[in-house]
């Protein structure tokens, strides 16, 4: 349930009142930062994609039409616009040397990085982003096949796998 | 060993939110100040009241009934994508608007409405690429005011996205229907434009 102040900054904002947008903004910029770095697990990509998730949220504005809940609505081109940069993120480190990238995501953290985000971050790209998407976010494994372009099976591979590193991670520290 | 419970917990226990290391308002403020949002055109008076009857085609079907309105827009889809593959040339408006009006009448009755939306998202993909493909990357210079073109199309594209999203959960909902023809016919009358200036520029 939204409350009323927020119904009233959604309707403001939908006709092009930016101050209404800015509290929208301070409500969900939280919430939106944080899947976007848990999926790049790199703070200024992080904040590039919050920023873009949130000119998508504004451009498609007067589109929402209360059909659903505003934060889900919001939530969905969050993800979205995450995932699009998740995704030009990997084919760029790809094209930099994909066997090095491996190789270092498959290796233990250092000592001192003890807490679990910190571990997330470390993970593999393709086994974070599933983990961050189903255990965090919540989506199911057919969702998550069709944002990362993937088939279920591997995803629930993927997830199995990032699940065996933490466990493996933790115990080493 | 760490138990596949005591991972749980450790999930469990992590923040919903986390805080950028900087504000970023002024940032995105700036970039607001030059985003224009999307219009959503006004409702025809026919949809305003309860009391005028639509076409027989948007009418709400029974349960045990096939859902008419969707499955004459995946006709519309179908007609759309062998307008734009069969001609190489840009076609009018007045040519899109003619092809939209008469595949509405075009049913296909024993269609599931989940069937449908995948089918017209289907459609609505191929239909991008196709035109993409043939008419768009031909294009020999782009016209003033049509500079981010590739952007608007994204916008385009995700608002239709969403809106197979939520005519899955609700597939008789004639409104979501409307926005999304509405939406296809937009993305076509500029791609026309768009492909039209073009061709008179070069």
């Amino acid at each position: 349930m939204e409350t009323i102040e927020l119904q009233g900054f959604i309707e403001r904002a939908q006709r092009g009142e930016q101050s209404a947008f800015f509290h929208i903004y301070q409500q969900f910029k939280g919430k939106v930062f944080a899947i976007c770095y848990r999926l790049l697990s790199d703070r200024q990509q992080a904040e590039d994609a919050c920023q873009e998730a949130f000119v998508r949220v504004w451009q498609q504005m007067p589109l929402f039409r209360g059909d659903s809940l505003f934060s889900t609505w919001l939530h969905t081109i969050a993800t979205r616009t995450a995932v699009d940069y998740w995704r030009k993120l990997k084919m760029a480190r790809m094209c930099d040397d994909d066997s090095e990238l491996e190789l270092w995501a498959s290796e233990p953290p250092p000592v001192d990085q003890r807490d679990l985000e910190n571990l997330i971050a470390r993970l593999p790209e393709q086994a974070r982003a599933v983990f961050v998407l189903f255990a965090l976010e919540g989506h199911s494994h057919q969702d998550i096949a069709e944002l990362l372009g993937i088939a279920e099976g591997s995803s629930k591979a993927q997830y199995h796998r990032a699940r065996q590193l933490l466990r493996s991670w933790l115990d080493d520290n | 060993m760490t138990t596949e419970q005591q991972l749980d917990a450790l999930i469990a226990s992590l923040p919903k939110q986390l805080e950028p290391a900087t504000d970023g308002w002024d940032a995105l403020a700036a970039r607001l100040a030059e985003t224009p949002q999307a219009k959503v055109e006004p409702m025809p008076p026919s949809e305003q009241t309860q009391t005028t009857v639509a076409p027989a085609w948007m009418q709400r079907p029974a349960a045990n009934q096939p859902r008419y309105g969707l499955a004459a827009a995946v006709a519309a889809g179908f007609a759309l994508v062998t307008l734009w593959l069969l001609k190489p040339a840009p076609v009018s408006e007045s040519q899109v608007a003619q092809q939209l009006e008469s595949t509405t009448v075009t049913t296909q009755p024993h269609t599931q409405s989940r069937d449908v939306v995948q089918q017209l998202r289907l459609q609505r993909e191929k239909l991008m690429a196709q035109v993409g493909g043939a008419q768009l990357k031909q294009l020999q210079q782009v016209p003033q005011g049509f500079e981010n073109w590739q952007q608007q199309l994204a916008i385009w594209q995700q608002a239709s996205s969403q809106l197979e999203q939520a005519l899955q959960q609700q597939p008789a909902n004639r409104r979501l229907l409307r926005q999304y023809q509405q939406l296809q016919q937009q993305q076509l009358k500029y791609m026309h434009k768009l492909t039209e200036l073009s061709q008179a520029y070069s």
